[in-house]
């Protein structure tokens, strides 16, 4: 299913350090996980990824670093712990958010 | 659209040119999986290449996004402020250290000619019989792994009093993971590296010496690599 790209760019920033949060990944395997995780309705623009990327680093939300990973130098990123402290707020944040929508569509019956 | 044309396009849009290198390299590398994958699903190089592309959507708009990122005016300033630094700790370095340690910071292999990532690591170790201290572990394109160290003897200095076969790497499981190594001596002082395999999808060494050993989790340094390259 395609949506909407305005859904999609307010919660990439939420998502990219959500599944930073549970390993490190590389740039192609962040965004091939996030398209296997969201069942294909996060297949976005790959390139779009990495000025998220390069935004969260400068927010020092995440760090990154040059590896070696199956064989080739790859930029690595993990998340940092103010990137967990500001992922726990914005999961909260999330959450109150779209209950809200909710109940809103399903007020009397859609 | 090739390959080289998207990254063209993208490098085109940075306006701090001593960071188009680095944005260039993680884009090729993303490019460069890409490929590889669309090609495993049975498509030919040409056709891998074209489909890559596409699905990086439009470079003159990823360009621009990452130059907001990448501020011109922040980043020359970065670099004034590491050349003014360099400048006054420099000679202090050369008058604090002496003539003897210079000489032998010269006498060093130039293993950094290609580095693409230092990680400051700043261990040191009191033994027994020396101080040491681990400078940094460094990467270069060939994706080699160096560790740098320095050592003192504390016995008396007209023995060089450093035997390396004290100093090993291994990974968590304890396996060796050394490579070659170099180093030099003179006047008690003894300054070397080490080069070797960092473990497959492991952020964790270890380091032995003299009976003690601890643990390098590069993670934990990735923080301060960052703080070095953006305050």
């Amino acid at each position: 299913m395609a949506v909407d790209k305005g859904y999609m760019s307010g919660s990439s920033r939420l998502l990219v350090l959500k599944l930073l949060s549970e390993k490190s990944y590389y740039g192609y395997e962040l965004i091939k996980t996030l398209k296997t995780r969201s069942n294909d309705v996060f297949d976005m623009k790959e390139g779009t990824l990495y000025p998220i990327l390069h935004k969260l680093e400068n927010d020092e939300l995440i760090c990154s670093s040059n590896q070696q990973v199956s064989g080739r130098v790859r930029k690595v990123y993990s998340i940092t712990d103010k990137g967990i402290k500001v992922l726990s707020k914005e999961t909260e944040e999330w959450r109150e958010f779209s209950l809200a929508v909710n109940q809103v569509l399903t007020f009397g019956g859609a | 659209m090739n390959r080289k044309e998207y990254l063209r396009i993208v490098r085109k849009q940075i306006h701090f040119i001593f960071d188009r290198d680095s944005i260039e390299s993680e884009l090729n590398q993303h490019l460069q999986d890409s490929v590889a994958d669309l090609m495993e699903d049975g498509l030919s190089e040409e056709e891998a290449e074209l489909q890559a592309v596409a699905q990086m959507g439009n470079p003159v708009e990823v360009g621009k996004l990452l130059n907001q990122e990448h501020h011109p005016l922040l980043g020359y300033l970065w670099i004034a402020s590491m050349v003014i630094l360099l400048l006054l700790v420099y000679p202090a370095f050369i008058l604090i250290t002496g003539f003897g340690y210079s000489i032998i910071n010269l006498a060093i292999p130039t293993v950094h000619d290609t580095v693409v990532e230092t990680y400051p690591i700043g261990i040191e170790m009191e033994l027994p019989t020396h101080s040491v201290k681990i400078d940094n572990i460094t990467l270069n394109e060939e994706g080699r792994y160096y560790l740098t160290y320095r050592s003192r003897t504390k016995l008396d200095y007209s023995r060089a009093g450093w035997s390396s076969s004290l100093f090993y790497l291994e990974d968590s499981a304890g396996e060796s993971i050394m490579g070659g190594e170099y180093s030099s001596q003179g006047f008690g002082v003894s300054n070397g590296g080490k080069e070797f395999m960092w473990p497959e999808d492991d952020l964790l060494i270890v380091v032995g010496m003299d009976g003690e050993k601890f643990e390098i989790n590069l993670k934990e340094y990735c923080d301060e690599t960052r703080k070095k390259t953006f305050d």
